[in-house]
């Protein structure tokens, strides 16, 4: 059975709100498809825990919330998890990672993928939200693992999130919540993929 | 809920209703800040950029400290109780998103993009047939 190490901070209300979402929809839809789930959450979410599971056989995918920098995920307590190269090459590579998190599509993706990463999907810069529609944020980032979890290709998975994030957008806008709208445009701007180039993987690979 | 009535369906009011919140929320920005005059020293409200016969600057045309100025004033009129919250800063309030960006910080930053955004948004509907 293939694995997915879930990483999720949990130790700010920021994070709390990302993760108590992917907690309650986006892992149990991993599960539903037949994929263990290996979970790290809050004090678990420290480096010392994660990088043993994250190499061992049969992990495919490395996914969660944090807090971000252009060169690290950070886990519980403002630890990095992943910071560019300071970690060991099976803990990434033939993987897919997708974390959400802000800025670390920028370096620590292309540093993933250039170590043995099949794919890295991210943001490049801060993932803002909308405090009081803040599911809707979180259900077009998750889009990203459900796809997966469908059998897509890591370009199709994105490529429906992103459908998903432009009709989230025209909803908020029909509200006439045009902020929102907004905020949800600048994220979607901001979401790297192979579909934005090499350096971030190959758009054919999928979760065996 | 309220029931379809002779000859509208529930599709047709969610049209209507989609139709009203739009113009509610065109009224809203028509009368705010959204730009500047072609004089580069006195502000526009979208009205007036929406209006051919005003002259004003593209968003394009501004200088970054016109562009901070814009932001802020619009960032001003928002209500008191406005928030955003950004993965890493949380949650940030009124006060601190209109000093974020007079400081161009990195949050700032972001703030006026979404800003950006959301005046060419306005621009663009505002300008359509």
């Amino acid at each position: 059975m293939s694995t997915f190490i879930a990483i999720d901070s949990s130790d700010a209300t920021d994070t709390q709100a990302a993760s108590s979402y992917r907690e309650g929809n986006v892992y149990p839809y991993l599960e539903s498809k037949g994929f263990a789930m290996s979970p790290f959450f809050g004090p678990l979410a420290r480096r010392g825990f994660v990088a043993p599971a994250a190499a061992s056989p049969g992990v495919t995918l490395l996914t969660g919330a944090g807090h971000g920098t252009y060169t690290s995920f950070i886990g519980f307590n403002f630890e990095p998890v992943y910071a560019v190269d300071a970690y060991a090459t099976p803990e990434v590579s033939g993987k897919i990672a997708h974390f959400l998190s802000c800025d670390n599509a920028l370096y620590l993706g292309p540093n993933f993928v250039k170590n043995g990463c099949l794919a890295y999907i991210g943001y490049d810069d801060n993932f803002t939200f909308d405090p009081d529609s803040a599911d809707i944020f979180f259900k077009c980032d998750g889009q990203i693992d459900c796809g997966l979890a469908d059998g897509l290709t890591v370009g199709d998975a994105v490529g429906r999130a992103k459908d998903v994030f432009n009709q989230a957008i025209a909803d908020l806008r029909a509200q006439g919540n045009t902020y929102a709208a907004s905020v949800l445009t600048v994220n979607l701007s901001h979401l790297r993929s192979p579909l934005d180039g090499s350096q971030w993987g190959r758009v054919d690979a999928k979760l065996s | 809920m309220a029931k379809a009535t002779k000859g509208t369906t529930k599709s047709g009011n969610r049209r209507t209703q989609r139709k009203r919140n739009q113009t509610k929320s065109k009224n809203r920005h028509g009368s705010q800040v959204a730009g500047y005059h072609i004089d580069g020293a006195t502000t526009a409200t979208l009205n007036e950029i929406l209006d051919p016969t005003i002259p004003t600057m593209s968003l394009a045309e501004l200088s970054e400290e016109q562009r901070v100025n814009l932001v802020v004033s619009r960032l001003q009129m928002k209500p008191d109780d406005f928030r955003v919250a950004m993965i890493g800063p949380a949650l940030i309030n009124k006060t601190r998103a209109i000093a974020e960006v007079r400081a161009g910080s990195r949050i700032g930053r972001t703030l006026m993009e979404i800003e950006q955004a959301l005046l060419l948004h306005l621009a663009e509907t505002g300008r359509k047939p």
